[in-house]
Order: structure tokens, then C-alpha cells, then sequence
């Protein structure tokens, strides 16, 4: 997928920075934060906070709130409020104090796990499994019963009991990043295994890890509240749990003695969670792996109200006028697509081919409707889907043509399976209105139609099980159920064995063929091009540089781009001689003003600092100056800005 | 020809998966006794459908992977024999570069770190000299100047400066063998080119051996001087690159020929053909050929009997096939 079409990888250390704080500034991270943080001064400065010495006796005693006890007074007379200030030290020392003891055990033994694997491995897991089996309460309290309930001995047997999910976190990074390239890699480079952990390893597994320590804050203080409940915490010091304790014989007469610690011990595991959450989403959110969600239309330039809902010429069935999608990337904005014409008759094969980072899978979602959330800044232009203009449709009634009349297959079937659903189950959930039974019958059907096995057996594997291939042919079996009029093939054979591609392309011919619906395929490789479409769009920059009948754009290429285009595609006669196009495809953060494939064209000329024209050239068109010399730019004067107006040559 | 700086010998390996009890059992063969010679200077291409076993012999090659049965022979020596100073100079001859530049780097070192790293392990340059090696590894490389490329963070590259990246730190030893797995499939075209014509410089210069893993074909025809075509862990056909691609014998080097895009409108080979054969991908068993399920030419004698690789009638090409063994035999 191109660059722009991963929004959520972000790509600048400060715009993770921006994101960490966006995390706690949206609700609940910040929420917890600022609790945690209260909690963790109020601790602090318990001994200046506190209205009294803890253990300080007053004349009242079991005295409700009040103005001179705030919070009231317990059995003897303490004051409750500074109870449980002094408390929050106890309480956090211990969970933290566990929470710590539980990462270092955690990492070890995930860690030896992880990386010797094998029998270490096996034996380990073992252990880990019957810690995490027996019931930790249980467990902490054998313990405690056997070591006494001194404070340190309490919070080492809590630290004890709460190891294995953090073990096992750490076991599975292990697993997972050390199949990941770059360490691959290092060991390749002759690395020793010291450095693969220290300098490999634990950075990318620091996440997890974390969020992990935070929860087990969160267990500990459950724990350690749970074991002074019962009667085993350490009488000496005034933890919540502990103040939970001593209010348990006088709930009926005093209940507030019960209530403040609760409340404390409740709001700071909540708070403890929060920030878990936060931190885990935020970790999350830096890796590049996550759904895409729909998008609401922004900025949209809304038609005059006259307009008919039904517009464009009436023999396309997509008609794409002015297309326009910007998209914020940290303080930049990426001009992803910027005025694109596209249109696909029904039954047509049309392509549009470009690199990656050109605007093809941003043109393909904008069309979906489905733009990247929260980084729109521009979104414009007509999209007529048979006559129905989609910029203009609610989300539930766009949802409907996605289920029914438009599908789109997309390169990366594994993000876009259920990993969790049975391969025939997917295929039947994108059919709609039949009987249960014809439903299944259509799956075998669909499944044949693109080379799956129509096995029971098969239907009920899951995505993982499955080949590349396989799993690409499942995503086309889904796009077809519905019977769309318009199929969009995102890269639909990249990372495909070339077998497998033409089964595929086949399967796209075929079904094709069978039925009147078009398909626009979007690919960065030519030769695709040049077996199934008709038609194709080339892509640069954002724009359309080039539109033509397939087999003129091979016999007679246009536009520069296309003509380095071709030259780069192995197999063409000219390969070996061919130019090569030097650098790397405009960034598209940062577009000249003039001609976008300036900096690589070999013909670029004076006129080229300007942007050049569409010139018409028949039913065909080229974005460049070489082809507007014939009979001269003739502006036609159309609702367009100025800088894009069209030339017409016959 | 210049002698084999490696040799794969019958290199077999597999899989085990830990069943519910813990027991383990053989999964399959990933690879299945292969026989290779990485030659200096010489481009091998490595060809097949994925899970044929591809990558795993690159990794095997890499002694990334420990093979369960054969061995790498480095230097006249099996691998599994060689001690420290053996293993320090293999990994000195012998580098990888792998398919996708955005996961082979650690994401939290710059390319001066990465770099550097190599460098570091493998001698005691000192600050300056580490610098300037670097700067210089960056040029090789076509990363030009030096001083733009040195200090960024890998995820702030392009794909194909990535993948220059990639390139240089495998050159950062100065190795005379790069096992290439997928080099190119995950970049832009303009820049595939790119980077294989630097790779080909490379080989010039430095007269390099590549085990290039790849399946595309037309690049095979275009660059390599070898051909070994793999199916389901073995290697069915092998071969001078121009006499493989344009006189497939092996039945499953017909049909990738015959898959093989044309890159011209004119002569469309997708869709001229009928549709796709449906297929389950049979359960290899281990007898017979592991082609046979989908092989037009199957015999009863293809579902008992392995075929091994042995001469065909193209020179210089070996096959496993029956038929085409048969058949050459005869005349
Ligand atoms: N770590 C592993 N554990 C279990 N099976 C594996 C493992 N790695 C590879 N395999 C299996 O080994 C076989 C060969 O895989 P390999 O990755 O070498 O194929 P490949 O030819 O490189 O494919 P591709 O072109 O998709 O990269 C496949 O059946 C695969 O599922
Ligand atoms: S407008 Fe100029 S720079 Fe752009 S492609 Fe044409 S000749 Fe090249
Ligand atoms: S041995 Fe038989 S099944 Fe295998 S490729 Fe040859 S003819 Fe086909
Ligand atoms: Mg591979």
C-alpha cells in the first residue's frame, strides 16, 4: 500500500510525541493521569497534608463527618482522613513496590523462554501455567501464611502471585520479534545473542511490557486489599486494605469508616486501568497495524442546491470529476490526490497504474468513502456511482452501495480477513437476501468461480490456515457475493506466486466476462495492465498524466513518466538499453508548482515551472507541455481554477 | 569456472509443530534435499511458488536456520564443524538482504548506527574512520551526499533508500556471496530497476555471487546466469537461465513460464488460456512427485516413485520428472 494509505504509521518521532499527548488528552488517559497523579502527591505529602497525626487520638471516636473530622473518625478516635493519606503511601509503596518485582520476575523468565525456546521453553511455560492456574488470592495467601505478614513479606509474596501474564507478554514479543527481519538480520551481521536481546529486543518490546506493569499496579493494590480483608496484612501499617479491616465489625454503626478507603482503593485501580488503556492504545496506534474507519465527507463543496442527484454523463458508471483528497500528516498536509478525472463505463476494464505514493489506494478509498479518520483536510470533487452522487450520500446509505454495488479487493488480504471467522462464513456474510441454504450453494459457487476449493473442509478453515493466494482469492470471493457493478482491485495480485497471479487475473477475466461488471484495477505493475484493461489512467504525483487506450499506451506512450514506466518493466525489448528514471516518486508533502515529474524529466523546459494542461487528444489525455505545442493552448473556461484549464488537440 | 564459495549439500529441512500433548511431529519439508553451488561473480536464481521452500533455503544457506539433514560446506568444511574463526569469516563472505526494507531495521537507529554496527563487530576503526566508511558505503550505494542519508532514522526513508540501506550494510563486511531474497518485489518499478542495476554494478565491481530469490520470471531472463526452479522444497529443474526460460522441460516450469505476464496487449496469455483448474493443493504424502496432482502429464508411475533431478535433453539442464526423463532417454 502506498505511503499515504498507512496514515496510522506515524512517521515523525514528534508527531508520536503529539499522539502520546492527543492519548491522554482524549478522556479517560487523561482522567486516570491526573488521579494517579493527585494520588501519587497526596502520598508524597501526606505528613503536611494530614490535619493530623494518624495516630493521634481524638475525643470522638466512630464520629461521622464533620467539620473537624472531615472524613469522620474511626473506632479509637483516629482521623480518618489522614488515615487514609498516610494509607495511599502504604498502599502505593506495596503495589509498586510488587509491580515491580512481578516485571523483573516476568521479564526473566519470559525472556529465557523466549529466547532458548525448546525445552527451557516448555519447562518454563509449564511453571508459568501452574502459577497462572491456581487462583492468586489463594495462592498469595498460602504464602503469606507461610512467611508472615510482615510489609515486605506481603508485597514479595503479591509480587510472586502476579508474574506470569507479564512472563508470558514478554515470552511472546520474544517469540514475534525475533522472527522480525531486522533481527534476522543481526544475527545474520554475526551479532551475539547479548546484544540481540539488549539492543534488538527489549526497545521494540518495551509496549506490552509496560502497559502490563501498570495493570499489575492496579492487581497488587486488589491483592494486597483482598489479603488485609482477611486478616493478613500487616497490622503495623495503616494500609487501605488494612483500613478496610478494621472497619469491617462496625459497618452498621459507622459505614463511612468502610467508605473512603473503598473509594480510594476503587478510584485508584480504575485510574491505574485508565492509563493502562491509554498507554496500550497509544503503543498501538505507533504500529502500523490497525482498521481503517470510516470517514465522514469533510469540506465538502456542496453542489447548488438545485443540483439533480442524479448527475454525470450519463454512459459512464463512475464518474470521477475533480477529485480532490488532502490529508494531514503531522504538520504537513500530503496532496494525495488533486483534481482527478476518472471515468469507467459498465463493462469495462479500465486501469490506473502508478507507483506507490502516487494517490492510487487514496483515490480508491475516496471513492469508498473511506479516508482515513481524523486526517482530512480536503476532501472535493464529484463521485457518481450509476448516476448516484456518493459525496452526497449518509453513512448508512453509503454503506449500502459498499455492500451492493460496489466492492473493492484489497492487496493485504490478512488485515482484511476476520482472523477470527471461518474462511466460508466471511463469504457468506457479504451476500444479502437468501435463503440459508442457497446461500451456501452460491459460496461453492463463488469459490469455484475463483479456483478455491469448494470443500466443506475448506469452507471452515480459517484465514491463517490458508496460503497467500488462497486468502487473496477468499477477498475477491467476498467483493463478488454481492454481485457489485463496479469491482475496485487495489494491487490484487501483489506478493502473489506468479501462478497464483494468473489464476487470479483469470478468475477477474472470467468472472468478467460472465457477468456486466467493470472493474478498475489499480496496480504499479504494467504488464497487469496489459493483460486484462482496456483503457488505463497513469497516476503521478497525485494527477493523472495520462489516459489512453491500453494498446496505445504500449505502442506509443505519451507522457514521459510512462514512457520510464515502461522502460522499467522487465521482459520489454528496450529493458536492458532502457533509460532508467532516476530518484524516487514527488513528495507528495511538498509539490512544485509547475510540472509534478519535473525533477525526473528528461525534457523538462522552461514552460514546465508552470503547471501544465490536460490536453484532450480524442477520447485520450496527457498532463504536458511537449503536447499542448500542436494547435496551442485553447483554454476552455470551465468551473476549474485557473492552473488546470484544458486543451483540446483533434 | 570459478570454484563454489558455498555448497548446499542434499540441504533437508523441517518443520515441527508442538501438537496439544506436546509431542512433536515432523510438520513437512520445507526443504528437501537440495544440492547447490553458490558461484563468485555468478548470478543463481532461485524461483518457485511461495511455501515452496524459497526463503527457508536462503535462511538455510545464511546458517540462519540449522539444516536437519545436509550441510553448508564453507571453505571445504561443513558449517556444523567450523568453529569461531570459521563462523566469523563465513559471516564476513556470506550476507542477506532481505525482501522487505521496512522490517529489516531496527526502527530506533539511525543509518549511521546501523552502519556502524557491522563495523563495529568486525574490526576497531576509530571515529573518524567509522565515519568515513560509512559516508562511503553510503555513496556506493547511490545514496548521495552522504551527510543527507547519515543521521535519519530508517522509517524516514523511501522504500528503495531503504533499500539501500539494506544493500550497504550487507556491504559493510565486504562480502563475496548476498543471498537476495525478494530484493525488489516490495518497491516502486521505476525504483526496482534502479536497484537492480545496482546490484548488477555491484557484481561487476566486486564480482559478487547472488542467490537471487525471486518470482519474477522476466527478471530472470534478464539477469541471472543460473536457474533453479523450485516446487515443494525440491528443486525440479536447474539450469543455464536462457535455456530454462526459453525451453522449459519440467512440467511446473512450463506452467510458471506460461503464467508469466507478456507485457505487451498485443499477445495476452492470461485469458487466452481457459479458466483457472480448480485444485485443493493435494497432501503431499511424500511418494510420488509432488506435482502430480496438478501435472497435465501425469503417469501412474508419477504417484509412487520421487523423481530425482537428473540430465534432461537441453544442455547443461538437470529435471526430476519421469516423463521427461523418459522422453529424453529415448532420443
Ligand atoms: N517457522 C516455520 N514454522 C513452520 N513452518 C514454516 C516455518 N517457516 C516456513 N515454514 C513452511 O515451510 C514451507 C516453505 O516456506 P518458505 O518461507 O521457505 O517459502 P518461500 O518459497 O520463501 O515462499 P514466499 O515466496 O511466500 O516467500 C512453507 O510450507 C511454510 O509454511
Ligand atoms: S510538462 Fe515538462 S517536465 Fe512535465 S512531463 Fe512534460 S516535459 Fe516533462
Ligand atoms: S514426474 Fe510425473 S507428475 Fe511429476 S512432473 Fe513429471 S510427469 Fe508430472
Ligand atoms: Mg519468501
Amino acid at each position: 500500500m502506498s505511503d499515504e494509505a498507512s496514515p496510522l504509521g506515524a512517521r515523525k518521532n514528534r508527531a508520536e510525541l503529539f499522539s502520546w499527548a492527543n492519548t491522554l488528552r482524549s478522556g479517560y488517559g487523561l482522567v486516570g493521569s491526573i488521579t494517579l497523579a493527585i494520588l501519587v502527591l497526596a502520598a508524597l505529602f501526606s505528613p503536611w497534608l494530614a490535619p493530623y497525626d494518624p495516630h493521634a487520638i481524638s475525643s470522638s471516636y466512630l464520629g461521622p463527618p464533620s467539620g473537624e473530622h472531615l472524613l469522620g473518625t474511626d473506632l479509637v478516635g483516629h482521623d480518618l482522613l489522614s488515615q487514609l493519606l498516610h494509607g495511599a503511601r502504604v498502599t502505593l509503596l506495596v503495589a509498586v513496590t510488587a509491580a515491580v518485582i512481578s516485571f523483573g520476575l516476568g521479564v526473566l523468565i519470559g525472556s529465557l523462554a523466549g529466547y532458548f525456546r525448546g525445552p527451557v521453553d516448555a519447562v518454563l511455560m509449564k511453571v508459568t501455567e501452574f502459577f497462572q492456574i491456581i487462583p492468586s488470592l489463594v495462592f498469595a495467601l498460602i504464602l503469606v501464611a507461610m512467611l508472615g505478614s510482615h510489609l515486605w513479606l506481603v508485597t514479595i509474596a503479591i509480587g510472586i502471585t502476579i508474574w506470569p501474564q507479564q512472563a508470558r507478554i514478554v515470552r511472546s514479543q520474544f517469540l514475534t520479534l525475533r522472527e522480525r527481519e531486522f533481527v534476522q538480520a543481526s544475527r545474520a551481521l554475526g551479532f551475539s545473542d547479548r546484544h540481540i536481546i539488549f539492543r534488538e529486543i527489549y526497545p521494540n518490546a518495551l509496549g506490552p511490557v509496560l502497559v502490563q506493569a501498570t495493570l499489575d499496579i492496579g492487581i497488587a493494590i486488589l491483592l494486597e486489599t483482598a489479603l488485609s480483608f482477611l486478616g493478613l496484612g500487616d497490622p503495623n501499617k495503616a494500609s487501605w486494605g488494612q483500613m478496610l479491616f478494621g472497619a469491617q465489625e462496625h459497618l452498621e454503626r459507622a459505614w463511612w469508616i468502610a467508605l473512603w478507603p473503598g473509594v480510594a482503593i476503587a478510584l485508584t485501580v480504575l485510574a491505574v486501568n485508565f492509563v493502562g488503556d491509554a498507554l496500550s492504545e497509544w503503543f498501538n496506534s505507533r504500529s502500523d497495524v490497525g482498521r481503517v474507519s470510516l470517514q465522514k465527507r469533510k469540506n465538502v463543496a456542496s453542489p447548488p442546491a438545485a443540483a439533480p442527484s442524479r448527475t454525470g454523463d450519463g454512459t459512464a458508471l463512475l464518474d470521477v470529476q475533480d477529485l480532490t483528497v488532502h490529508l494531514r500528516r503531522g504538520a504537513k498536509v500530503v496532496r494525495a490526490v488533486d483534481r482527478a478525472e476518472v471515468k469507467v463505463r459498465p463493462g469495462e476494464r479500465v486501469g490506473l497504474v502508478g507507483e506507490s505514493g502516487s494517490g492510487k489506494s487514496m483515490f480508491s478509498r475516496a471513492v469508498l468513502q473511506m479516508l482515513p479518520s481524523a486526517n482530512v483536510e480536503t476532501f472535493t470533487g464529484r463521485i457518481a456511482l450509476d448516476g448516484i452522487d456518493l459525496m452526497r450520500l449518509n453513512e448508512a446509505d453509503m454503506r449500502r452501495v459498499r455492500f451492493e454495488d460496489l466492492s473493492i479487493v484489497f492487496q493485504d488480504a490478512m488485515t482484511y480477513l476476520n482472523p477470527t471467522m471461518r474462511v466460508g462464513k466471511q463469504i457468506t456474510e457479504a451476500m444479502a437476501g437468501l435463503s440459508a441454504t442457497d446461500r451456501q450453494e452460491r459460496t461453492r459457487q463463488i469459490l469455484a468461480s475463483v479456483a478455491l476449493p469448494t470443500t466443506t473442509r475448506f469452507m471452515r478453515r480459517y484465514p491463517h490456515e490458508l496460503s497467500g493466494g488462497m486468502r487473496q482469492r477468499v477477498l475477491i470471493a467476498m467483493a463478488l457475493a454481492s454481485q457489485p457493478k463496479l469491482l475496485i482491485a487495489d494491487e490484487p495480485t501483489t506478493a502473489l506466486d506468479v501462478t497464483v497471479q494468473a489464476q487470479v487475473l483469470r478468475t477477474l477475466v472470467a468472472v468478467h466476462t460472465k457477468t456486466d461488471m467493470a472493474m478498475l484495477i489499480i496496480t504499479h505493475d504494467l504488464a497487469i495492465v496489459a493483460e486484462v484493461c482496456d483503457r488505463s489512467f497513469v497516476m503521478y504525483g497525485g494527477q493523472i498524466v495520462e489516459e489512453a487506450a491500453v494498446s496505445r499506451l504500449f505502442s506509443e506512450p505519451r507522457h514521459p513518466y510512462t514512457r520510464g514506466l515502461m522502460a522499467s518493466m522487465p521482459g520489454k525489448s528496450d529493458y536492458r538499453l532502457g533509460k532508467r528514471l532516476t530518484g524516487s516518486v514527488v513528495d507528495l508533502t511538498d509539490v512544485p508548482t509547475g510540472c509534478r515529474f519535473a525533477a525526473r524529466c528528461e525534457l523538462a523546459h522552461d514552460r514546465c515551472s508552470t503547471e501544465p494542461p490536460w490536453v484532450r487528444i480524442g477520447d485520450e489525455g496527457v498532463r504536458c507541455w511537449l503536447f499542448a505545442d500542436e494547435s496551442g493552448p485553447i483554454g476552455r473556461s470551465t468551473d476549474k481554477p485557473a492552473d488546470s484549464k484544458e486543451v483540446t488537440t483533434s | 569456472m570459478n570454484m563454489p564459495i558455498l555448497r548446499l549439500n542434499k540441504l533437508s529441512k523441517t518443520f515441527e509443530r508442538r501438537s496439544f500433548w506436546n509431542a512433536t511431529r515432523p510438520l513437512s519439508y520445507a526443504v528437501r534435499d537440495v544440492s547447490l553451488d553458490l558461484v563468485k561473480g555468478e548470478t543463481l536464481a532461485l524461483v518457485g511458488e511461495s511455501g515452496s521452500g524459497k526463503s527457508t533455503l536462503g535462511l538455510l544457506t545464511m546458517n540462519l536456520l540449522t539444516a536437519s539433514e545436509g550441510s553448508v560446506v564453507f571453505n571445504g568444511k561443513p558449517l556444523e564443524k567450523a568453529g569461531a574463526k570459521d563462523m566469523a569469516r563465513f559471516r564476513r563472505t556470506v550476507q542477506i538482504v532481505f525482501q522487505n526494507p521496512s522490517a529489516a531495521f531496527n526502527p530506533r537507529r539511525t543509518v549511521l548506527a546501523t552502519l556502524a554496527q557491522p563495523l563495529l563487530l568486525h574490526g576497531k576503526p576509530s571515529k573518524t574512520q567509522l565515519r568515513a566508511r560509512v559516508d562511503e558505503l553510503l555513496e556506493t550505494v547511490g545514496l548521495t551526499p552522504a551527510a543527507a542519508f547519515r543521521d535519519v532514522f530508517p522509517h524516514q526513508l523511501s522504500g528503495g533508500q531503504r533499500q539501500r540501506v539494506m544493500i550497504a550494510r550487507a556491504l559493510s563486511v565486504d562480502p563475496d556471496f548476498v543471498v537476495a531474497d525478494e530484493p525488489l518485489s516490495s518497491l516502486d518499478v521505476t525504483v526496482q530497476a534502479q536497484i537492480l542495476d545496482l546490484l548488477i554494478r555491484l557484481q561487476r565491481e566486486r564480482d559478487i555471487g547472488y542467490l537471487l530469490i525471486t518470482h519474477d520470471l522476466a527478471l530472470v531472463g534478464e539477469v541471472a546466469d543460473r536457474v533453479a526452479v523450485m516446487y515443494r522444497g525440491r528443486v525440479v529443474e536447474s539450469g543455464p537461465a536462457t535455456t530454462v526460460c526459453d525451453a522449459p522441460q519440467h512440467p511446473y516450469t512450463r506452467l510458471l513460464m506460461a503464467s508469466t505476464l507478456s507485457a505487451d496487449p498485443n499477445e495476452r496469455r492470461i485469458g487466452a488460456a481457459d479458466t483457472a483448474r480448480v485444485f485443493d493443493v493435494p497432501r503431499d504424502d511424500g511418494a510420488g512427485c509432488s506435482f502430480a496432482g496438478r501435472c497435465p502429464l501425469a503417469e501412474s508411475q508419477c504417484k509412487t516413485e520421487v523423481p530425482v533431478l537428473g540430465r534432461s535433453g537441453q544442455p547443461g539442464t538437470e529435471v526430476a520428472c519421469h516423463v521427461i526423463q523418459r522422453r529424453d532417454g529415448d532420443v
